[in-house]
């Protein structure tokens, strides 16, 4: 069959992975210390075209599209005053280390509470680590020194849901705790919006060609050899 | 293509809770002791998709829960009345309520019920219940900054001022009350709380940044729509590939 078909298929499943993680994006747009996906998309291998009586190399023609693997781009993102005691901020790379039933878990959103027990917790319960792996007291005035909470580096960090992320601890990065802020999600809503828009409409293209293509395949099924009188 | 349509409805639900939950405290912006409301939001689980060898992530949205209280106290507002009491700092009064259980509250706006006890608005007892004695008015009541009660010379009890371990996951039951639960520990009394007479802590809602968010969640609610919408259209234009 008509190998366009399938090129501009290809095209189309690709938008469509990016749509959904655009869409998802766009909806964290309020999650603190959220960060935002990236899908590079990249031809699959070319293949050579030749003449089919000489033999000849006609060239090279690239066989479709499709999403590459997605990236999760850590940059920081801009802070917001809260003034709530137990909300803070890392200025600068680097994680909290909460621990989860599931193991050590990281994260950049730094809304945190206190326990019945009195220790520091994420909202989820979870304790919230100090930069020797301990758990961390909280003081009788409610608040807690931003200095005694862990920033940990993080290789190959990978989001796991409820703002926790995987990854290897690789010890403690020298950025500064922020008590009373927030880093706020890294979507750009705007730029989100625009990037679903161009999304659709190549989405769309990649429509029109199939429908191109089977329009000339229908030409070439009903018309070639037929003889009509005029 | 579902998912993105999900994760956008996802998203949209849980600026709805947001906006729910502004409009709570905005009601509430003159309800004495009452605490604003906080929002977390939380992005969901995320799959792996591996079609064809792509390694993409996508998404299942996000979600809001309620975390609790914004921790700033509400400022005082004096009204003179003898049995107004706000607690600077943190803590509580504890009161009975008729059917005996016990709660928490930072509304101080007490009175006196049928039995010369002094009761809270909805006629819940102050504890330790105190009783003024016949012939001593309210007017002539005297409440220290350590919760003593005096009148005319005579002691007639001390208001406990309690705080629990993790005041943000005290249950909310209705009238600024409270009841403790397990999560937030046992309430046991508060050393150097100060109670102050004739002033009760007002709501610590600020009308800025309630707005603020709220025109905030509008337009995230409506960038989430519209991504409903993209999501839609292109299931339309899939839909109309045709032989």
């Amino acid at each position: 069959m008509d190998l366009g078909l399938f090129i501009a298929a290809s095209g189309m499943v690709a938008e469509q992975a990016r749509q959904d993680q655009l869409a998802n994006d766009l909806a964290n747009g309020s999650t603190p210390g959220y960060k935002a996906d990236e899908s590079s998309q990249h031809s699959f291998g070319q293949i050579l075209l030749s003449n089919t009586a000489s033999g000849a190399p006609v060239g090279a023609i690239t066989i479709g599209v499709e999403s590459g693997k997605s990236y999760t781009d850590l940059a920081a993102a801009p802070m917001h005053e809260t003034g709530e005691p137990l909300d803070f901020a890392i200025e600068g790379e680097g994680f909290f280390a909460v621990k989860t039933t599931q193991g050590v878990r990281y994260t950049r959103d730094g809304q945190f509470a206190v326990s019945a027990g009195g220790l520091l917790t994420d909202s989820f319960g979870n304790d919230v680590l100090s930069p020797t792996g301990a758990p961390i007291k909280v003081n009788s005035d409610g608040t807690v020194d931003p200095t005694a909470i862990g920033v940990s580096k993080v290789g190959g960090a990978v989001k796991q849901g409820e703002n926790l992320f995987t990854g290897t601890p690789e010890g403690q990065a020298s950025a500064t705790v922020r008590s009373g802020s927030l880093e706020e999600s890294g979507v750009n809503l705007v730029e989100t919006m625009v990037e679903m828009m161009a999304s659709l409409r190549s989405f769309q293209s990649g429509q029109q060609a199939i429908q191109a293509i089977n329009e000339t395949l229908q030409a070439a099924a009903t018309q070639v050899g037929s003889v009509t009188v005029s | 293509m579902l998912d993105g349509l999900y994760a956008a409805a996802a998203g949209m639900n849980a600026q709805q809770l947001q906006l729910d939950n502004v409009a709570n405290n905005l009601a509430n912006i003159s309800t004495t002791g009452y605490h604003a409301q906080r929002t977390a939001f939380t992005d969901l689980l995320y799959n792996q998709i591996n079609e064809a060898g792509t390694d993409t992530t996508d998404g299942a949205g996000a979600a809001a829960r309620d975390i609790g209280d914004v921790e700033v106290e509400g400022s005082l507002q004096r009204t003179e009345a003898p049995l107004d009491l706000a607690i600077e700092g943190q803590g509580f009064f504890e009161l009975q309520r008729a059917n005996g259980s016990t709660v928490l509250t930072r509304d101080g706006s007490f009175q006196l019920d049928s039995k010369r006890q002094i009761v809270s608005a909805d006629g819940s007892v102050l504890q330790p219940p105190i009783t003024l004695p016949a012939g001593v008015s309210a007017e002539q009541v005297k409440i220290a900054s350590n919760g003593a009660v005096t009148a005319e010379g005579r002691t007639l009890g001390t208001i406990a001022v309690v705080d629990v371990p993790a005041p943000n996951a005290l249950l909310a039951a209705g009238n600024g009350q409270f009841t403790v639960t397990q999560a937030s520990g046992a309430a046991t009394p508060v050393a150097g709380a100060s109670v102050i007479q004739g002033a009760l802590e007002g709501s610590n809602v600020d009308m800025g940044s309630e707005m603020a968010t709220m025109i905030d969640t509008q337009r995230s609610y409506q960038m989430g729509s519209s991504a409903v919408k993209i999501e839609g259209e292109m299931m339309s234009i899939a839909n109309q590939l045709r032989a």
